[in-house]
């Protein structure tokens, strides 16, 4: 284990929000100066926070982040106790990124592995083209509910959604979110349904797990639901466990409610739409 | 000390920015809350334009419509005002204070509080008015013509229109800003936001690709559009659907957001019988006026009552954040929740589904936009 060398940057020394290049900029400086915990007070909607970092450091996130948190980056670890804009791990290549609040739309565009964790809901267009290669397998988790276009265009990796109600289970409001603030026994099950239109819409690889029924309605061209078995149980234990450490909710809460599984349905369903195949 | 050797800092991003801020209890407050929201989202625009609306200014003068316009010179001054006379009375006018020292060159900005002739199409009779001072008076541009609001807008960055006009200065009970980043027509004074029309306001956060059929349409329904941008379509659609459409008065602003972003025909099938009607009948009545492209916009209006409202396209392809403070009194839009969060730290804040509104009116329950438009409520 390398020892943790924390840091704390103030985001709006003497009142003034700092803009992203500055922040990125004091970011790496103190990566090279060998922190490998960096504790970023006061944030208010700066963009591209750690962006391209391949070191493998632990970002903290006080205050909303803004869009692009994470993009491009290679094994760092962000947390954020509060909430991320969009285009949350856009790109991302490996490392996890946790947020203890909602993130809207378009999390994970063309994600092409890492972990990407949010306690609270989301947008539309949540994992949109990701990818997978061998055991380079990104993975969204979900906790609440998300929009339409989940997991559009997916061609690789995992998105589950939980659709569990944080929002009664923060211990004091007036703090920041963290592990030790959420009351794992206020944690309820949304109502209704926790996807909309269009799921999976043009999938052509991975998987969606969605915990509860998904209405045939709600699913997009190309995709349908499959048996959920031992095997998917077994795929899926990893993430939960990760969530429920994060989170701090029982795993067993998780697995009270069946999944349901969506898959493309072919391997290559667009084959015949756009190009001539001859078979 | 600006650096010549470096990239500067600001640099372009694909965005604007818009922001609301509504007190429901019609208190006015002062116009640095907004101004803060703003300034927070200054990644979204370039420095081509920005401007505010304001609501609750002119307790002195509320029966009247003020005129608030742009000029060139005097000159372009006496030829409003000449023009004015015919069709109102004028009872009051003034120049509109500005700081020195912000901008260069600025136009002269004055208003006239008016009263028409002609009391029972009032509205129509300043509608009228001000499309004929922006297509043919040359060297006035009416900025705003509603009762007891304002627009203050220009060419200049979000903050500097703030400093320009001493925003802060300012009270307000209802007030939206928008920071530009022009991305089809070029940044002027005029072509910043918000664009009004009588007691409407329109923040637009996007582009319009139907303009061409809206703007026929309108042409149909007697509105000029000459201002060569997208957003003003949205300012007359909004007022025909509201003011003239004769819907009722406590659904009509749901209607006028399902027109605007009607359902897929796909959901309407699936809908209870009764919104079914109602939903086709709108998307078939008004399939002209349907908005397409990506849009967030924030509509302020005076008619009938103060409300906000906050609206998408079906497909959500750009941002919008609502928010009510913790003691329920003021609501919040922005286009990133770090601008809410900037002046108020609440919890209470939430995404609108896509191409549904979020609607605050004064002394109604906040229509939140996360579930079926117009449930509730049985249309006769």
């Amino acid at each position: 284990m390398t020892k943790v060398k924390k840091i704390t940057i103030d985001a709006e020394p003497k009142g003034k929000k700092l803009y992203h290049r500055e922040l990125n900029k004091k970011i790496r400086r103190a990566i090279r100066n060998g922190y490998n915990w960096i504790i970023l007070k006061n944030i208010k909607g700066q963009r591209f926070i750690g962006a391209g970092i391949k070191e493998k450091v632990t970002i903290e996130v006080f205050g909303d982040a803004g869009l692009d948190l994470g993009v491009f980056s290679e094994g760092i670890t962000i947390i954020v106790h509060g909430c991320s804009e969009y285009l949350l791990g856009n790109t991302l290549n490996a490392g996890e990124l946790i947020v203890y609040g909602d993130s809207w739309d378009i999390t994970g565009m063309g994600a092409r592995g890492g972990k990407i964790l949010v306690m609270g809901n989301g947008g539309s267009r949540i994992g949109i083209h990701m990818k997978e290669f061998r055991d380079k397998k990104p993975i969204i988790v979900y906790g609440g509910k998300v929009k339409q276009y989940c997991g559009e265009y997916m061609a690789g990796g995992m998105i589950i959604v939980l659709g569990l109600d944080f929002s009664q289970a923060i211990k004091d409001k007036k703090k920041p979110i963290t592990r030790e603030n959420i009351d794992p026994k206020k944690v309820k099950n949304y109502k209704g349904e926790i996807v909309q239109s269009d799921l999976a819409g043009g999938i052509h690889g991975g998987t969606v797990y969605i915990r509860g029924d998904v209405p045939d309605h709600n699913l997009g061209v190309y995709a349908v639901k499959d048996e959920f078995t031992d095997e998917d149980t077994e795929i899926l234990t990893p993430a939960l466990k990760r969530f429920s450490e994060l989170f701090n909710i029982p795993l067993d809460l998780i697995w009270k409610k069946k999944f349901t599984k969506i898959r493309p349905v072919s391997s290559r369903p667009f084959g015949k739409v756009y190009t001539y195949t001859p078979i | 000390m600006t650096s010549f050797t470096e990239l500067p800092l600001t640099r372009d991003h694909d965005a604007c920015g818009i922001a609301g801020l509504f007190n429901l209890d019609r208190k006015v407050i002062s116009g640095k809350k907004i101004k803060e929201m703003i300034e927070v989202m200054k990644e979204r625009e370039n420095g081509l334009g920005g401007g505010f609306a304001a609501y609750g200014l002119f307790p002195r003068f509320k029966e009247q419509y003020c005129i608030q316009l742009i000029l060139d010179d005097f000159e372009a001054k006496e030829k409003v005002e000449e023009f004015l006379k015919d069709y109102t009375d004028i009872i009051e006018e003034e120049k509109v204070l500005v700081k020195e020292g912000i901008v260069k060159e600025y136009p002269l900005i004055w208003r006239f509080f008016v009263d028409t002739n002609d009391r029972e199409n009032a509205n129509d009779v300043i509608k009228d008015i001000m499309m004929y001072i922006n297509c043919s008076i040359r060297g006035a541009f009416c900025l705003s013509g509603g009762k007891d609001m304002a627009v203050f807008k220009g060419n200049m960055w979000a903050a500097e229109i703030a400093e320009f006009y001493q925003i802060d200065k300012i009270k307000a009970y209802m007030w939206s800003a928008h920071s530009r980043f022009p991305t089809n027509t070029p940044g002027w004074w005029g072509g910043a936001h918000p664009f009004s029309i009588l007691g409407h306001a329109v923040i637009h956060n996007g582009e319009i690709t139907s303009y061409g059929t809206n703007m026929e349409y309108l042409k149909e329904l007697g509105y000029e559009c000459k201002l060569l941008t997208d957003t003003e379509v949205l300012a007359y659609l909004f007022d025909f659907l509201v003011r003239k459409s004769g819907y009722p008065p406590k659904i009509v602003h749901q209607i006028a957001c399902m027109a605007l972003a009607p359902p897929y025909w796909r959901d309407i099938d699936r809908m209870p019988p009764e919104l079914k009607k109602w939903a086709t009948a709108i998307r078939i009545t008004h399939r002209k006026a349907m908005a397409n492209g990506p849009f967030s916009i924030v509509i302020t209006t005076d008619f009938p009552k103060p409300t906000m409202i906050g609206h998408s396209d079906r497909k959500k392809l750009r941002p919008l954040i609502a928010a009510i403070s913790e003691d329920e009194s003021t609501f919040y839009l922005a286009s990133e929740l770090s601008a809410i969060h900037t002046v108020d730290s609440t919890t209470n804040f939430w995404q609108p589904d896509p191409g549904k509104p979020v609607i605050a009116s004064l002394g109604e329950e906040i229509i939140k936009g996360t579930k079926e438009p117009l449930g509730g409520i049985s249309i006769k």
